[in-house]
């Protein structure tokens, strides 16, 4: 039998019942609009947590540390060692030590890091006012707007600013094997950083070090290639050193929102569960309305496959229609949302985020997914369909 | 002429279980339909004419005996088989005409034909053709259920003759009309065996029209009483 007279009946039985068919129809859109909805913000805070954890080149750096070992230090000595590892192309390191503002007549404590624009590049941060460490200058203070605030200015006049810090440096990083403090030392704010958090200064290493700093907190390994991530791994462990690598953290995120995922598509699958169940009911009583239909079909010689064809292409159409209309519902809402979220962050001093995100192969799921709710509800009154006895209903109507 | 034994019934038996017990309602029925009759089987309500029919058409069975249409035992078929095989060669025409109530009455009517793969525009044209010879072609667009019960159970001829079927089956054809309609509806099957030699066997319990064909065959209890030839609708 042609196929397509079968299709075209179909949506003809379905035009037929135009209110049924368009409630059912939005109640399968509702739910796929949901999972979309929700899925999608998921996908876009993974992004965005991802995209913030992994800035720059990060799958390729590897994060050297002591862990406060008593025993291992971070001096130039292990670090020649470390850069003469096969595969590693770059180290940059930096010093963790604290300071005190001492020049505004306010005190502000603060974390002190002796590093480079390389370093500070590498950890994700970014320049929002003013600009990097110059190749020459010295003394050069970049803030945080943390400490910016403390100081009770605004971000653009930070620029400029001179400091006076009394700054001090523990005993672990220390040349001399002991505590020091260095009293009113001179920088000038050149750059800040948007972090609100706890007060931080960055000044180049080159002018920590004479303060007697001779030892590294921390140092980040830039390797060659990816692939060598491990190795290079293995051999600076080997040195003693812990190190961290950001695809650890990565697929920590990728297991975390991967459960977040599905307690989300979870609350959109309820509604899509209830959705289900008000299409079967439809399909069923639609069967049950042309059992005489299907009778007289049968008598006309349609072929059970044929019968059964058709309560499923009826079906089909009402839940993959629905669920196409459902992602654009989700799509478009989702849209909606981001613009109004990033309307507020923006007004509020924020940056834009993109905080829905539609991948391709999910829209794709998606559809398969609403292709999959029709035909597996189909299957029942379909198949109770062709088995309608023709005899029982003429004999009874 | 020597004319073709299009249905041949032999020691047909059928038998329904009421409660406990069983009613034997076709009891060792014996029938041959020839090409060109038009059969008129009649008899009060409860006799097994539309069981008998039912059997003819495949979509009832027996419990013992055999139902031959043109020597094809229709018992061995199955349920798919049987479908299509009335498809291609039975036309039926029900008391009360069933329709696919989302199509127009043009699609109804060809129905069987794409139903049995013609394709869907050869179709049409022959069921425009078929409701213009039938005096209903403007109605052809409409919805079966918007006809009048005479014009319904045109088109329902209409789409039993769309296969050129080798016999029509009507079971009660003029029970759902007044009597003018009736008449009118026993006039086109009159006509359709007269001029166009297609073979009818038709039920009524209506005694207004038992002689309406060449041959009336009387049932009573499951049994065929009588099976008398007019000579002068022959």
């Amino acid at each position: 039998m042609d196929h397509m007279f079968l299709y075209r009946l179909s949506l003809k039985n379905l035009t037929n019942h135009k209110l049924r068919t368009y409630l059912t129809f939005g109640a399968i859109a509702v739910g796929i609009s949901a999972i979309v909805f929700l899925v999608s913000f998921a996908y876009g805070l993974q992004s965005m947590v991802t995209e913030t954890v992994t800035g720059g080149d990060a799958f390729k750096l590897i994060d050297v540390g002591t862990e406060n070992s008593q025993i291992i230090k971070l001096e130039d000595d292990s670090l020649d060692k470390i850069k003469a590892i096969a595969g590693v192309k770059e180290v940059q390191t930096i010093i963790n030590a604290g300071a005190k503002e001492v020049s505004n007549g306010t005190e502000i404590d603060g974390a002190f890091y002796g590093t480079s624009n390389q370093y500070m590049d590498w950890a994700g941060l970014k320049i929002r006012w003013g600009d990097w460490f110059s190749a020459s200058g010295t003394r050069e203070a970049i803030v945080n707007t943390g400490f910016v605030e403390q100081m009770k200015i605004s971000p653009e006049t930070a620029i400029g600013k001179e400091l006076k810090l009394d700054v001090v440096i523990p005993k672990e990083i220390a040349t001399e094997d002991r505590f020091l403090t260095k009293k009113d030392e001179d920088f000038k704010i050149v750059g800040v950083i948007r972090d609100k958090n706890a007060s931080q200064v960055y000044v180049k290493q080159s002018d920590l070090t004479p303060l007697g700093a001779g030892k590294y907190s921390q140092a980040k390994v830039q390797v060659t290639d990816q692939n060598k991530v491990l190795e290079v791994r293995k051999q600076i462990e080997n040195l003693g050193f812990k190190t961290q690598y950001v695809g650890d953290t990565v697929a920590q995120i990728d297991q975390l929102f991967r459960i977040f995922k599905i307690v989300l598509a979870s609350f959109g699958l309820i509604a899509l569960v209830v959705a289900t169940l008000g299409m079967f009911n439809t399909l069923t009583i639609s069967l049950l309305e042309r059992t005489k239909e299907v009778a007289l079909m049968k008598i006309l010689g349609m072929q059970r496959k044929d019968i059964k064809t058709l309560f499923l292409t009826e079906s089909v159409l009402i839940s993959t229609s629905g669920g196409v209309l459902g992602i654009v519902l989700g799509y478009v809402s989702g849209k909606i949302a981001n613009a109004i979220l990033n309307q507020i962050a923006t007004s509020s001093g924020g940056d834009a985020v993109k905080l829905f995100v539609f991948p391709f192969w999910f829209i794709v799921v998606v559809v398969l997914f609403s292709f999959g709710i029709g035909f597996f509800t189909g299957l029942y009154p379909a198949r109770r369909a062709a088995k309608v006895n023709a005899l029982d209903v003429l004999r009874y109507e | 002429m020597e004319k073709t034994v299009v249905i041949k019934a032999e020691q047909v038996e059928r038998s329904f279980r009421v409660g406990d017990g069983h009613i034997r309602v076709l009891r060792g029925i014996d029938l041959e339909i020839h090409s060109g009759d038009f059969a008129v089987i009649f008899g009060p309500s409860g006799c097994g004419k539309s069981t008998l029919l039912n059997i003819i058409l495949g979509i009832d069975k027996v419990n013992s005996g055999a139902v031959h249409v043109r020597g094809t035992n229709i018992e061995r078929l199955s349920e798919d088989e049987r479908a299509s095989f009335r498809s291609r060669k039975m036309g039926m025409v029900h008391q009360m005409p069933y329709w696919v109530k989302s199509i127009d009455v043009r699609h109804n009517v060809a129905l069987p034909l794409i139903i049995k793969g013609e394709p869907q525009e050869k179709s049409l044209k022959k069921a425009d053709g078929l409701l213009h010879d039938l005096g209903i072609a403007k109605l052809r667009t409409k919805v079966p259920t918007q006809l009048s019960g005479g014009e319904q159970q045109k088109a329902g001829i209409a789409r039993a003759l769309i296969c050129d079927p080798w016999i029509i089956l009507a079971d009660e054809p003029t029970g759902n009309l007044d009597s003018e309609a009736g008449e009118e509806i026993m006039q086109l099957f009159r006509t359709l065996n007269k001029n166009e030699g297609r073979t009818i066997l038709l039920v009524t319990h209506n005694d207004r029209y038992w002689n309406a064909g060449n041959r009336r065959i009387e049932m009573e209890d499951g049994m065929v009483v009588k099976d008398i030839q007019h000579k002068d609708n022959a």
